[in-house]
């Protein structure tokens, strides 16, 4: 048993360098990837049954069959079937442990910064509203006058209707056609 | 035009308009702008349409 698991631990290790390696070339050159691919699994199943040898050589001579049989059933499905999975899974002890801290770090920055200005605008908004609280303030009733059908030729006089409805005075300043 | 200068808190007025029809007969339009010192609305308009009959 303890054969077997250490002859497992070490054909999934490898399958996970060669992994690593895949991942390495495909990261120099994207237009390179279909070309590694290919020889690269070609050569991860003809490592893994190598090391399998190797072990079983190193194993006892009490279950030779089912350990080669069992690392080659495992070790080709592990490198050829899931080639994203295995390095995600492993690699995250080593490779995304620099990518975590450095996405929080730009956007905890970027949130933090710009939040505070809001705040400023929200508490300089306010002034200038204590001061139109007692500023006057012109209501008129009609903004809107129809005075219906009129002959030609005739002046109206119309009155329009105006209030202060602020606190202190109305100072009207002009009215002017148009 | 006659407008008060000086209105107080609360208290109302009158703006008085004369407004010539004219010659030309159909729908018209015009408008009266109200200029003040209140803060929020320093120019307000009045607007008022009439329909001058034909001859």
């Amino acid at each position: 048993m303890l054969d077997y698991r250490s002859m497992k631990h070490t054909t999934l290790s490898a399958a996970i360098l060669v992994t690593f390696l895949l991942f390495g070339v495909m990261g120099c050159s994207s237009s390179q990837q279909q070309t590694n691919a290919t020889p690269a699994s070609s050569d991860q199943p003809a490592q893994a049954p190598s090391q399998a040898e190797a072990s079983s050589s190193q194993s006892a001579s009490e279950a030779p069959a089912p350990q080669p049989t069992a690392p080659q059933q495992q070790a080709a499905p592990s490198p050829i079937g899931s080639p994203t999975v295995t390095p995600a899974s492993s690699a995250t002890p080593g490779e995304p442990a620099p990518k975590v801290p450095a996405q929080p770090a730009p956007g905890t920055g970027s949130s933090v910064q710009p939040a505070a200005p809001v705040q400023a605008k929200v508490t300089v908004a306010p002034e200038p509203g204590l001061d139109t609280e007692k500023a006057p303030k012109l209501l008129i009733a009609t903004p809107q006058m129809d005075f219906g059908k009129q002959p030609q030729d005739k002046t109206l006089n119309r009155a329009i209707a105006i209030r202060n409805t602020g606190k202190s005075n109305l100072l009207i300043e002009s009215v002017t056609p148009g | 035009m006659d407008f008060p200068k000086v209105l107080r808190p609360g208290q109302a007025g009158k703006i008085r308009i004369k407004v010539e029809t004219g010659k030309s007969p159909g729908p018209h339009t015009k408008s009266v702008t109200v200029k003040s010192n209140d803060p929020l609305q320093p120019a307000a308009t009045v607007q008022f349409t009439f329909d001058v009959k034909g001859s």
